[in-house]
């Protein structure tokens, strides 16, 4: 499960992009629980389940976070180029701006309403939706990405 | 193909008996990313451009060119 010698530079890449989306997204999830937990007045069991989340996510990125790491320095491969990567940026951008909305739309509504909401809860909310958001687009941008399998019957290329 | 820029990758694979991911291998990127360029998804990058025209020996112009106006 934790090998990834048999993989290329930039395979590895891809998939060090991948997981670490779906790490954002349980991140996203327990960021999620924090606000639920204030809102239901609930927070002995959601604690458990963010915990639970927490490592899920640890185990899920760490070995690929060494093995790309370790790659880098032995190989010094440039592997920012590729199209997951690309999209990932573009998810990133997506991310952004759906934040900066919702802070200005924010910063205009607690001015009347929604005062006496901790300044914990609004980061923690932000945060879910920024990395929700961020792993939602890069799966949904991705989604039809791998192509028709490759072929040399090329007889009519132009 | 996309709009913004046409490609002639799988004319050049073809001339070279390659796979794409023959093609990809040897200029450092996934096989994804070849597909996604030759379909027109994907735009790639200056460096990866400049890598599979180096890679086939030709100018880069005679593998990615601009559409035409008229099209």
């Amino acid at each position: 499960m934790f090998n990834y010698s048999h993989l290329t530079g930039a395979q590895l890449a891809d998939r060090f992009v991948g997981r670490s989306c779906g790490s954002m997204f349980m991140l996203a999830l327990a960021y999620s629980l924090d606000v639920v937990g204030y809102a239901t007045g609930q927070t002995g069991f959601l604690d458990t389940i963010r915990v639970a989340l927490s490592i899920i996510l640890v185990i899920n990125l760490l070995p690929i976070y060494a093995a790309y790491i370790s790659r880098r320095r032995a190989t010094n491969c440039s592997t920012e180029d590729g199209y997951i990567v690309g999209m990932f940026k573009k998810a990133v951008v997506h991310a952004f701006t759906l934040n900066f909305i919702v802070m200005i739309f924010l910063e205009a509504v607690t001015e009347i309403y929604l005062t006496d909401i901790p300044t914990k809860i609004f980061l923690n909310g932000l945060l879910a939706l920024t990395l929700l958001t961020l792993s939602i687009s890069f799966f949904i941008l991705t989604r039809d990405s791998d192509d028709e399998e490759d072929d040399l019957d090329l007889g009519e290329d132009a | 193909m996309s709009q913004e820029l046409d490609n002639r990758i799988r004319v050049f694979r073809a001339e070279h008996r390659m796979s794409q991911s023959d093609l990809a291998d040897a200029i450092g990127v996934t096989r994804k990313t070849i597909s996604t360029i030759e379909v027109g998804k994907f735009v790639p990058s200056t460096v990866i451009a400049l890598k599979i025209a180096r890679h086939f020996g030709v100018p880069v112009e005679q593998i990615f060119s601009l559409p035409d106006a008229a099209e």
